[in-house]
Parts: structure tokens; C-alpha cells; sequence
């Protein structure tokens, strides 16, 4: 049932936007003196959509694409009542094989979704649904019942009535002519009918017969029944009336040739002054207004071949544009090195994880720097120690140089050595000097480099972001407590993608991920759509108290079904997970 | 306020009566066969619905009149005068007149009725 009436819906929303169109397109008509033929055949397009249930997909269908799902989806956002436990339809998993799956392995990003859970359904599912079946069967039941009565009631009315010729019958009680009947149509003459109008009246209700107009009005009455709560198919059937009796007088005044307007004019003013006997029933053939037809009438001129031309092309593109649904958005083809779901996730690593992992590196070429560093300080000292044994050796043999009177040029050499030794040492020492300072700035960005890991490894202790390429599930820190919490739905690619309100979570024990038992029986989630455009974020407040009450502290996993674009024409199922700890 | 309106083929209808009574009901689904094309059904279907109006009645397969010719149109003008005129007879003679003068002949004729109604 509630297939019938989201097809019936979308179905209906399709034809109101056709339906807007083809107005617009026969106003362009009557601008351009285009004979009414071609505005009557311009209705056909929304009554064959209201009509057929499927439609061909071709590229150039002029309707947006998806839209209409897009619109159910947010008018059963309303139609659902507010979140809150309230049971409305049974929620059931639907494992999407495709999807690259998520494990708990240790220290991973990956985990595998658990067997889907399928969540108890209620009596109470289909309640939305079916009252809304049975308002619009009550509708059109009572929309049928109205019809019929109406038919019969003229019928008893057509009693006195008397045959004149051929198809022709004469009535009393009755102000304007008409045609009744399908399948022998019968031309009804009010009785006080004049001789002279008596030749165009015949001659517009054979034209009527003839084209099978009775036939298809009451075709395009049920067909508006169908639709019967949706207004514009009300607005297409009246100007569909309207167009078929302009369409009419144009052929009367073709058939009868000459310049008959005026007197055809008059004879369809005859039949204004009486009442609208039959009020929108369509199962007789009532000429109605009367103004506008006069004043088509007045104004009939033969068209012109390139009006005509002009008008059928129009027809062809607008009944190939508006029949015809867009093909549905191709899913993107993912790049050919993302294939593999080791590369894909990656790829896809979350930028926090790209973070902290960029901060390690630094962190470990900054240790092995200041190692080199260390090093090579140690390295000086070991060299300086050398150099100021040497110096202590050389003081020495001055000393005891001069006190056995040497010549000069020995001591001479020995203070020239000894002062290129004082000054290899002055520039160790520099180097030592700078060796230090150099340590302790590395030191110094090591606190830094520290501090940053530190608050990036807080975040990404609590809080670990699993995702599946192009949708990602993120989760705020902030005011995630054991009652509740706030998640991020990120769409990476290039179609709309929604979700609901419902989700899991699951518990970290022992290295396996185990259900978080419920608190409640017989329940299930709304399921609203909330949609989430190309490249957009949605967040979703969650309260889990009602279901799960006030978690232990420990780690966790969020489970959240996502509606993606499918293969075929629908959705699949995916799910998104993220793990956190309270 | 009763309905004196008849439509044209009503009246068609009711003149054969008129013509013919008082006639069997067999009678008169032969005459309207041949004059209005009427089937069985059709003629008891009008019958009674201007025997329901007081003009005929269907006594037992024959067909009465309950009100004349005469009498219906008369009443068919008091009643049209009633509804045009507020009943007032001078009000129509003047409307009546205000377009067409009176030939000698009605005059007389009228006077007559004036002299038969003092």
C-alpha cells in the first residue's frame, strides 16, 4: 500500500510540474494564433503521466532529476511525528555488500559491521499510510458516487424527450445542447431550439462524436479523479475542456466554410443565458465559456503552415522532454588506485589521523637530531680534552726549556705551537658553545612538538573516525555525555545521500564489539529522511537515554544506517560507524 | 405556487390527451409511439409525472382529464401575471398595450369580457 501511494504522490507531483509547463506553453500557443488543435493535443502530455504508472528514461527529459524522491522524502519528514519513540515504521538492516566493511582490528580505523540487526516492527507501522489510502479511496469513491448521481439525475430528467433524426434527440427542461453516451453518443437539443441555430449546434456535436471527445473527457475525469486531491490536475482538466470546445469551433468553422463566425457566434450565445446545468460533470457534453469562444470564434483566421509547423515541433519536444524521466545521477566512478579497500581507507585517512601522524614524524626526526646532536658535542668535549692535555704537555717543555737556556729558535717553535694549539681549542670551545645552544633549541621544539601530540592524541583517543570513502561519520566532543551525543554526516560525493533517525551502538569488550542491550520492548525508530546535498555536513543530535539509558564508561561504537544512491534505480543501505570513549 | 409550464414536448404530449380523452392507457402508447416516438416507458413515466402536476389521472388503464386545456392555460396566465404583475390585471393590459395598440376587435372582445365579469 504504501508503494501504491508513494507512487501515486510522485506520480502526481510530476504531472502538477508538467502541468505548469504546458500552461505556460499554451499561452505561447495563443500568442502565436497557434489553432487550438495543437493546445488540446498539448494536454495529452499530463494526463498520459497522471495515467501510466512507469516512464522511459531518456537524456532528454526536460523534469529535474531525483527531485521527486527528494520531495517525498521531506514531506514524510513531516508527515512523521517529531522524534520522540513514537512507533510509526519498522525499521530492518539491509547489509550492502559493496561497501567496504569495518573491523575491530587493534588500533586500526577499520572495523567490520556485526550481522544486521533487524529491529522488532510494530502493528502500528502502516498506520500513517493506510490512512492516507483510505482518505484518498474515500475520495475518489465519493468523487464517482457524485458523478454517477449526477448522470442519473439528468438522465430522469431526459425522459420527455423526442427523437428527430439520426443521432439527434430533442429535450425539454434542459438549456444548453449536449452529447451523452459513449459508446452511441446521442446529441441532446434543448426543445425550444431555433431553426437557424439548429445547423451549427448539430454540426459542433457531430465534430464532438466524431472526434471521440465525449469519450475522452470522461477518460481524462477519472484520470483527474486519481488526482483528485492534487489542484492542478483540477486546473489541466477545466482548461482541457476549455481547449477542447475552442478546438471544436475552430473545426465547425472549417466544415461549414465561409464566413460563418458571426452567425455561429450568435447561435452559441443562445445557450449562455441558462444556468450551468451540469457543474463540472463531465459524463455530458455541456458548452460552457461562452465568452472566450466567442470571442475565438470572432477572431479565427486560417493558420498559417509555419504556425503549424512551429506548434507540432513544440508538441514533440515537450511530449518527448515531459514524458520521459531523467536517467537517474551515474554514481562516480571510483579513481582506479581507491579500488583496493586498503588504498581506499588509506586515501581516505581522516585528516586528525593525517595530523597526528604528520606531529610522530616530526617528533622522531627531531629526536634523531638532537641524538646526532649529542653526539657530536660529545665528540668536542673528548677533542677539547685532547687539545688541553696537549697544551698542559707543551707548557711543560717550555718551562723546562728555559730554565736549562736552550737557544731561542726551540723555544721559539714551542710557543708557536702552543699558541696554534690555544687556538684550535678557543674555536672547539665556539663550537661547543653553539653545539649547546643548538640542543637546547631542539629540546625546546621537542616540548612543543609534545604538547601538540599530546592534545592531537586526546582528541583521537576519545573519539576514533571510521568512515567508507565517500561518507564519512564524525562525532563532537563536546556534549557527548552517557546520554547523548552529536554527529556529523560528511558526504564526499557528488549525489544526495539521506538518513534517518536510527542507529546502534555497540560496546568494546574483551576485543569484541557486543550489542548495548535496550531498556525498552516494542519499539522502533521514525524514519524521517533528512538529506545530506554533494559535498555537504549534516549534524544530528542523539539522545540514546530512552533506549539504551545512561552508558558505563568504556568504549563504544555508533552505528548509523545511511541511504546512498544505488546500482538501480533507489538506495542501497550502508552503514557508518564511529567508536568513542566515555 | 403550482408549476403551469409545460415544455414543448410535454405539451405535445399533454395536447394528445387533450385530443383524445378520456382514452386507455394502451391507447395512448400507440398514438405517442407514432407521434413522439416514445417507448412503453417513456409515456407512463411522463403520465405520471403530469398526473403527479394535476392535469391527468390513470384510472384504472384509462386516462382522465383533471384539468382542460382551457382551465390550464388559464391558469397558466393567472399564474404568469401572478409572478410578472404582483396579480395585477390593469399592470399587464398596460405592458401588454405600451407597444402594440388594441384593434377594434379585441376592444370589442375585451369590452365583452368587462360586461360579463360587472
Amino acid at each position: 500500500m504504501e508503494i501504491y501511494i508513494t507512487q501515486l504522490l510522485n506520480i502526481s507531483y510530476q504531472a502538477a510540474m508538467i502541468i505548469c509547463i504546458i500552461l505556460l506553453a499554451r499561452q505561447v500557443f495563443s500568442w502565436m494564433r497557434v489553432p487550438k488543435r495543437f493546445s488540446f493535443l498539448l494536454w495529452l502530455i499530463p494526463f498520459l503521466r497522471m495515467l501510466i504508472p512507469w516512464t522511459v528514461e531518456s537524456g532528454f527529459s526536460l523534469l529535474p532529476t531525483r527531485a521527486l524522491g527528494h520531495l517525498l522524502h521531506h514531506l514524510f519528514a513531516k508527515t512523521e511525528p517529531e522524534s520522540g519513540g513514537i512507533i510509526s515504521r519498522t525499521v530492518s538492516y539491509m547489509q550492502n555488500p559493496g561497501v567496504p566493511a569495518i573491523s575491530p582490528t587493534a588500533g586500526g580505523t577499520l572495523l567490520t559491521v556485526p550481522e544486521s540487526v533487524p529491529i522488532e516492527s510494530s502493528d502500528t507501522i502502516w498506520s500513517w499510510c493506510f490512512i492516507m489510502g483510505m482518505i484518498w479511496l474515500a475520495g475518489f469513491l465519493g468523487l464517482m458516487v457524485y458523478s454517477l448521481l449526477s448522470y442519473w439525475h439528468l438522465k430522469r430528467r431526459l425522459t420527455c424527450s423526442m427523437h428527430k433524426e439520426g443521432n439527434i434527440y430533442l429535450a425539454d427542461h434542459i438549456t444548453t445542447p449536449f452529447v451523452l453516451g459513449i459508446w452511441k453518443p446521442r446529441i441532446y437539443l434543448p426543445s425550444n431550439i431555433q431553426e437557424q441555430e439548429l445547423a451549427y449546434v448539430i454540426a459542433h456535436e457531430q465534430i464532438h462524436i466524431r472526434r471521440r471527445d465525449p469519450f475522452l473527457k470522461i477518460l481524462a475525469f477519472l484520470i483527474t479523479g486519481i488526482h483528485w486531491f492534487n489542484p492542478l490536475a483540477w486546473v489541466a482538466f477545466i482548461n482541457m475542456s476549455k481547449d477542447m470546445e475552442l478546438s471544436c469551433d475552430e473545426a465547425v468553422m472549417q466544415q461549414i466554410g465561409g464566413d460563418c463566425r458571426e452567425a455561429y457566434a450568435s447561435a452559441l450565445l443562445e445557450f449562455t443565458t441558462g444556468k450551468e446545468i451540469l457543474s463540472g460533470m463531465p459524463l455530458a457534453f455541456g458548452e460552457k465559456n461562452t465568452k472566450r469562444r466567442i470571442q475565438n470564434i470572432m477572431k479565427y483566421k486560417k493558420p498559417l503552415t509555419i504556425t503549424c509547423v512551429f506548434a507540432v515541433l513544440a508538441l514533440i519536444v515537450l511530449g518527448i522532454g515531459l514524458l520521459t524521466s531523467p536517467k537517474p545521477d551515474a554514481l562516480p566512478e571510483p579513481p582506479e588506485n581507491q579500488v583496493p579497500a586498503g588504498e581506499n581507507s588509506e586515501q581516505n585517512m581522516d585528516a586528525d589521523q593525517m595530523k597526528l601522524e604528520n606531529l610522530a614524524e616530526q617528533m622522531k626526526a627531531l629526536a634523531e637530531l638532537t641524538d646526532q646532536k649529542t653526539e657530536e658535542l660529545e665528540h668536542l668535549m673528548e677533542q677539547k680534552k685532547v687539545l688541553e692535555e696537549l697544551i698542559a704537555e707543551k707548557e711543560k717543555e717550555r718551562e723546562s726549556l728555559t730554565e736549562q737556556q736552550k737557544d731561542s729558535e726551540d723555544l721559539h717553535r714551542i710557543d708557536e705551537e702552543l699558541e696554534s694549539l690555544i687556538k684550535e681549542k678557543n674555536a672547539l670551545e665556539d663550537h661547543i658553545a653553539q653545539n649547546k645552544t643548538e640542543l637546547e633549541s631542539l629540546a625546546e621544539e621537542k616540548k612543543a612538538l609534545e604538547d601538540l601530540t599530546d592534545q592531537e592524541g586526546k582528541d583521537s583517543d576519545n573519539l576514533q573516525m571510521l568512515n567508507s570513502g565517500l561518507y564519512a561519520m564524525g562525532m563532537e566532543e563536546e556534549g557527548l555525555t552517557a546520554t547523548g551525543g552529536t554527529i556529523q554526516i560528511y558526504n564526499h560525493s557528488d549525489a544526495e545521500i539521506t538518513f534517518g533517525d536510527d542507529y546502534s551502538l555497540w560496546r568494546l569488550e574483551q576485543e569484541q564489539w557486543v550489542p548495548v542491550p535496550y531498556i525498552l520492548e516494542n519499539w522502533a525508530f521514525n524514519l524521517p529522511a533528512y538529506p545530506v546535498g554533494s559535498g555537504k555536513m549534516r549534524t544530528q543530535e542523539l539522545d540514546w537515554e530512552w533506549l539504551y539509558g545512561k552508558l558505563e564508561s568504556g568504549t563504544y561504537l555508533l552505528k548509523k544506517p545511511v541511504l546512498v544512491p544505488g546500482e538501480a534505480e533507489g538506495y542501497d543501505k550502508i552503514e557508518l560507524g564511529i567508536q568513542f570513549t566515555l | 405556487m403550482e408549476d403551469y409550464t409545460l415544455g414543448t414536448i410535454e405539451s405535445r404530449f399533454a395536447d394528445i390527451i387533450w385530443e383524445h380523452a378520456p382514452l386507455s392507457t394502451s391507447e395512448l402508447i400507440s398514438l405517442c409511439e407514432d407521434a413522439l416516438g416514445w417507448k412503453r416507458t417513456t409515456t407512463y413515466t411522463v403520465l405520471k409525472k403530469l398526473s403527479d402536476r394535476g392535469l391527468f389521472e390513470n384510472q384504472g388503464g384509462t386516462v382522465i382529464v383533471k384539468l382542460s386545456k382551457e382551465e390550464f392555460y388559464a391558469r397558466q396566465s393567472e399564474c404568469y401575471v401572478d409572478q410578472s404583475f404582483q396579480g395585477s390585471l390593469p399592470g399587464f393590459l398596460a405592458a401588454f398595450t405600451s407597444r402594440r395598440k388594441l384593434n377594434q376587435k379585441e376592444i370589442q372582445e375585451l369590452q365583452r369580457i368587462i360586461d360579463a365579469n360587472r
